[in-house]
């Protein structure tokens, strides 16, 4: 929680930025009369403000156009990056008509997929059994299951096999 | 704008001919070195042109420019790794405070112009210990003089963030100046 004097630096900021309410302003001045470190405050403030301002101020008048433009044409000349190529290929994308043609584009490939895809062709039932082979590797016995979605196949590496295990095909 | 919006070289020129001197006093702001600021600059209209096709004018051209300055500047800091100085204040120097006398010229030093430039390289010094996004603060406000809420904007976060760092930004480098005001 801020103390009574902490809430009146706080104004005397805002007073000194001009961003306090004009409501505020005759208590805030009363405060600047009586206060020294509020006083002191808003001196350094001014001063660091100043000193800040001016610099920075001075070094851009001395900078010239051509000065910032040759560096700025000599790094326009250079290839974009890949990222931003990208990036500012799929924004083209993001025109209305472009969309449309993205839109039906997506739509003719999914409905290919659908009808032409050999997926779409499988039986309707996979097959219930599951396979499950051990194959006595010459580092590592494995095990070799076919699951239930065709073309797919599950490996396992067996490091260390228990002894009791008797596997069977 | 729309024209360099559409990718006319010229215009993107003429834009960058209009906005070159704030950028460069923004990135000097932060780095406080002319050749890193230089790079920054060029980077940043760079940058510019990449993203351009993507300015929607929902937000102030300014505002949007400002955002990719600072995070470039941000983003330098963190790539060079450099990490903001030790934070401590000399001891004793927040409450023993005495005006600053460099802040008032009807109390000059002796010696002013010594006193000054000491002063000066004392500033960039104390200002050097200050965050990124401290430094970024005080530039948005000092240097291009936006409020409360432009700073917030282009920052991205919240006022009461940006007051809370500009407050934290000013004491420490009122803190940090302490030693180099004059006795009383």
């Amino acid at each position: 929680m801020k103390s009574a004097h902490q809430t009146m630096e706080w104004l005397v900021m805002q007073y000194h930025d001009g961003q306090l309410p004009d409501r505020h302003r005759p208590a805030v001045e009363a405060h600047l009369v009586e206060c020294d470190p509020c006083r002191r405050y808003r001196r350094s403030t001014q001063s660091a403000g100043a000193w800040l301002q001016g610099t920075a101020a001075d070094a851009a008048r001395a900078v010239e156009m051509g000065q910032v433009w040759r560096g700025v044409a000599d790094r326009l000349s250079r290839p974009a990056p890949a990222r931003l190529r990208f990036r500012r290929w799929a924004w083209a994308w993001r025109r209305p008509a472009r969309l449309s043609w993205l839109a039906a584009g997506s739509l003719a490939a999914g409905l290919f997929l659908l009808l032409v895809n050999p997926y779409g062709r499988l039986p309707a039932t996979a097959p219930s059994e599951t396979y499950v082979a051990f194959v006595e590797a010459s580092d590592y016995p494995v095990m070799v299951f076919t699951p239930s979605q065709p073309g797919a196949m599950t490996v396992i590496w067996l490091f260390e096999p228990p002894k009791e295990f008797s596997p069977s095909t | 704008m729309e024209q360099a919006r559409r990718g006319d070289a010229d215009a993107f020129r003429a834009l960058v001919e209009r906005h070159y001197r704030k950028v460069y006093a923004i990135t000097m702001g932060m780095v406080r070195n002319p050749d890193d600021a230089m790079e920054l600059t060029q980077e940043a209209f760079l940058h510019l042109h990449r993203s351009i096709h993507g300015f929607r004018f929902q937000a102030k051209f300014s505002t949007w420019l400002y955002r990719i300055v600072t995070n470039l500047c941000v983003d330098h800091f963190r790539r060079a790794g450099r990490a903001p100085l030790p934070m401590e204040p000399p001891a004793g120097s927040e409450e023993e405070e005495a005006p600053m006398q460099w802040a008032d010229p009807g109390a000059e030093a002796p010696d002013q112009a010594a006193y000054r430039s000491e002063l000066r390289g004392a500033l960039e010094g104390a200002f050097a210990h200050l965050s990124a996004p401290h430094r970024a603060v005080m530039v948005l406000r000092e240097v291009e003089g936006l409020s409360y809420e432009e700073i917030a904007e282009v920052m991205g976060s919240s006022i009461g963030t940006v007051m809370s760092r500009l407050h934290y930004a000013r004491k420490r480098l009122q803190a940090l100046l302490a030693p180099y005001r004059p006795a009383d």
